[in-house]
């Protein structure tokens, strides 16, 4: 656009974005003293039609000293704002060889604990989409708005065991299982497979199954929520399932080997360990020196499997070939009817009621000693403090009792309610062997052979043993 | 000398042999008549006393960890001094039983008929007993303490300086008693009667009452402290 004022031609040019506006004056004659005016200079703008982003000071500048033949820019728009590219955020990291430590309440690190697995439930959110921005449109120097360009929406990703939420901005997992990001996928697997348990997995805590094809390290443990599967021997580990632990081979416990089993456990032997089955204990050869309980069946499977040097206990029934070593004395007690730890437990709690009862008689013993001073004369303000504190601690002991009586039933009536079973030996029961079934016990003092113990009217009887289809059911035969 | 059997026991009490501080453990009595007789002393840990007769049989300072007791008829056996712990003797007969200075531990008594027992000194410490019949008993000098009396009647019994502490009682009866000295401390109970007693002197201290009728009862020098007793009937 071009316009020319008394001494000046005056050009005005506008980009082609609009974004910004530049002027050019060059005199009309070659006469030196020709004065621009200000005016002049805004008139050719405004009938350039640049309206916006007017630099005033610079049209001024130029009124001043104008410079012939020069681009000079003095109005600028603004440019829009594009939207960004929309996004996907992971709540969960998409790093998984991160070990992420963690302090106990005592402040103390296990760096066993590198919790390199990441746990989610079934509905748990795994990422979210981040929408695309909108941008922020802008104005040209014309006074023009110009449009802003959206981002690009972003895609959720796929995978195994997940699923996308009802509005499709989220992915959620459809499993409970382990959270894992390929670089292209989020899967969530029910299953945690390694090929070996040490310090380059930590100790394993996971909400589903694990199977370890390999060794698993002395002093580290494995918390799964469904069930545990080790290919190979185990030493001191400490292995808790929410399902089934099987072992393919055996527990060398060490006296530190401990297996606690919501299911069934199956394992070829057990030595210097702990095992506690809330199903069945299923063993192929035999049980040395540990602690075994079941609220299911207990077999020793092996037509020559044995018991010895143990306490094993089941809540339904045992069955094993030999019980004891011949000639050995070796202390072996076999439990039925009832858990022994419960048992244990409701003993505990009867003794704390009679250690309490002994002191409530203490305590009243004092107080009606201060209570005849009293009587007699008159108690000094730090008897009588003592007295109303005896006062409190007989009332705070017939809370704790009523409680502690309240738990005592519980388990008596878990305990009375257990079925009385059976213990069957397939082949000797050894000296040493300590039989328990309900209420009822019995030393072997003398060797027995092919028995089944059992408890009619209240009378533990030792009658021969007949193997029953129940035992032929588990039996390798 | 050879070890006792259950026949040489039979042989020796039908003869009026005194079978005092004998190991009889773990011996099958089962149905067994021993009335009458005097195993003092003697140790029974673990013996089957299933139908066994006791009957005014004297078993004092008798050796009775984990010993059987069904239908065992104990009336007026004595089994005084001696322990019985963690027991159902719900099923035994015991009426007229002596047990001075015995110890009951955890032992539970139901729909039992115990008149005219003799438990002076006896300690019973976290018991049940159920619709069990004490009355007429010597009862005095006796600590019960922790105990559950639910429906039982003790009337007429001597209660003298019992103490009946932290028990939980309901439904229970103590008419025409002698109670002086008693103490209930710190226990609770749901519609007990002591009518026509003499409870002068009685310790009531934290005790929690509902329903307390001491109708007709000497009722002089009780200790009430921090006691809490709705609907008393005087």
């Amino acid at each position: 656009m071009q316009g020319v004022s008394e001494n000046y031609y005056i050009e005005v040019s506008i980009s082609q974005d609009k974004l910004s506006a530049s002027v050019k004056v060059k005199p009309v004659s070659d006469n030196e003293d020709h004065e621009l005016s200000l005016s002049d200079l805004l008139d050719a703008v405004k009938n350039a039609g640049v309206v916006s982003g007017i630099m005033e000071d610079i049209l001024y500048k130029i009124s001043e000293k104008p410079e012939s033949d020069k681009w000079v820019v003095f109005a600028r728009g603004v440019a829009p704002s594009h939207g960004k590219d929309g996004s996907v955020d992971f709540h969960f990291s998409t790093d998984g060889t991160i070990a992420n430590l963690k302090e106990d309440a005592s402040g103390r690190v296990n760096i066993r604990d590198m919790n390199l697995i990441q746990n989610v439930s079934s509905h748990d959110c795994l990422c979210t989409l981040v929408p695309p921005g909108q941008g922020k449109e802008g104005i040209s120097v014309k006074g023009e708005k110009i449009a802003a360009k959206p981002g690009l929406p972003a895609r959720l990703p796929s995978g195994k065991g997940v699923q996308e939420s009802d509005d499709g901005t989220s992915l959620v997992a459809s499993i409970d299982g382990m959270v894992q990001w390929d670089g292209e996928k989020v899967n969530v697997d029910p299953s945690y497979v390694v090929d070996k348990v040490d310090a380059s997995t930590g100790n394993i805590r996971f909400n589903g199954s694990v199977i370890v094809n390999g060794e698993v390290g002395d002093g580290y443990e494995i918390h799964a929520q469904d069930d545990v599967t080790i290919a190979m021997s185990i030493g001191k580990v400490i292995i808790e399932a929410g399902g089934n632990v099987t072992i393919t081979g055996g527990v060398l416990g060490q006296s530190k080997g401990e297996i606690h089993a919501r299911g069934d456990v199956h394992v070829k032997f057990i030595q210097e360990a702990s095992v506690e089955a809330r199903g069945t204990v299923e063993v192929e050869d035999y049980v040395l020196n540990s602690r075994v309980s079941s609220a299911g069946p207990l077999v020793v499977k092996n037509s020559s499997g044995w018991i010895a040097g143990s306490t094993v206990s089941s809540e339904t029934w045992i069955y094993a070939h030999t019980i004891g070593i011949e000639h050995a004395q070796i202390d072996t007690t076999l439990i039925v009817g009832h858990n022994p730890m419960l048992l244990e437990e409701g003993k505990n709690l009867k003794d704390t009621v009679i250690e309490r009862l002994k002191g409530f008689l203490k305590l009243r013993s004092s107080l009606l000693k201060l209570r005849k001073v009293r009587n007699d004369y008159e108690l000094s303000q730090q008897q009588e403090q003592l007295y109303k504190k005896i006062l409190a601690a007989i009332d705070s002991i017939r809370n704790e009792l009523e409680k502690t009586d309240e738990k005592i039933q519980k388990i008596t009536a878990r305990i009375d309610s257990a079925y009385e079973g059976s213990i069957y030996i397939g082949g000797i029961v050894n000296e040493g062997t300590k039989i328990i079934i309900g209420h009822t016990d019995k030393a072997v003092t003398n060797i027995m052979t092919a028995t089944h113990f059992f408890v009619s009217e209240g009378i533990l009887i030792d009658d021969p043993f007949e193997i029953t289809d129940e035992i032929k059911g588990y039996l390798n035969e | 000398m050879s070890r006792w059997t259950p026949e040489r026991l039979y042989d020796a009490v039908s003869m009026g042999v005194p079978v005092e501080g004998k190991d009889l453990s773990g011996l099958n009595l089962k149905g067994m008549d021993l009335g009458g007789a005097n195993l003092r002393g003697s140790d029974l840990t673990k013996a089957n006393l299933t139908g066994t007769n006791l009957e005014e049989s004297h078993l004092e300072r008798v050796k009775l960890a984990g010993v059987f007791f069904k239908d065992t008829n104990l009336c007026n056996a004595d089994i005084s001094e001696t322990t019985l712990e963690d027991l159902d003797l719900s099923t035994c007969t015991m009426t007229g039983i002596k047990a001075r200075k015995t110890q009951f531990i955890r032992v539970s008594i139901f729909l039992r008929d115990l008149k005219g027992s003799t438990l002076s000194g006896a300690i019973m410490m976290h018991c049940v007993f159920n619709d069990v019949d004490f009355s007429d008993s010597q009862m005095e000098q006796m600590n019960i303490i922790f105990c559950s009396i639910k429906g039982c009647r003790m009337d007429r019994c001597n209660l003298q300086n019992t103490n009946l502490s932290l028990c939980r009682m309901k439904d229970s009866h103590f008419n025409h008693c002698e109670i002086s000295g008693g103490s209930l401390m710190a226990s609770t109970g749901n519609n007990i009667e002591i009518t026509e007693s003499n409870i002068e002197g009685m310790d009531l201290t934290l005790c929690r009452i509902q329903g307390l009728d001491i109708t007709k009862s000497t009722y002089k020098k009780v200790v009430q402290e921090e006691t809490r007793i709705k609907d008393l009937k005087k």
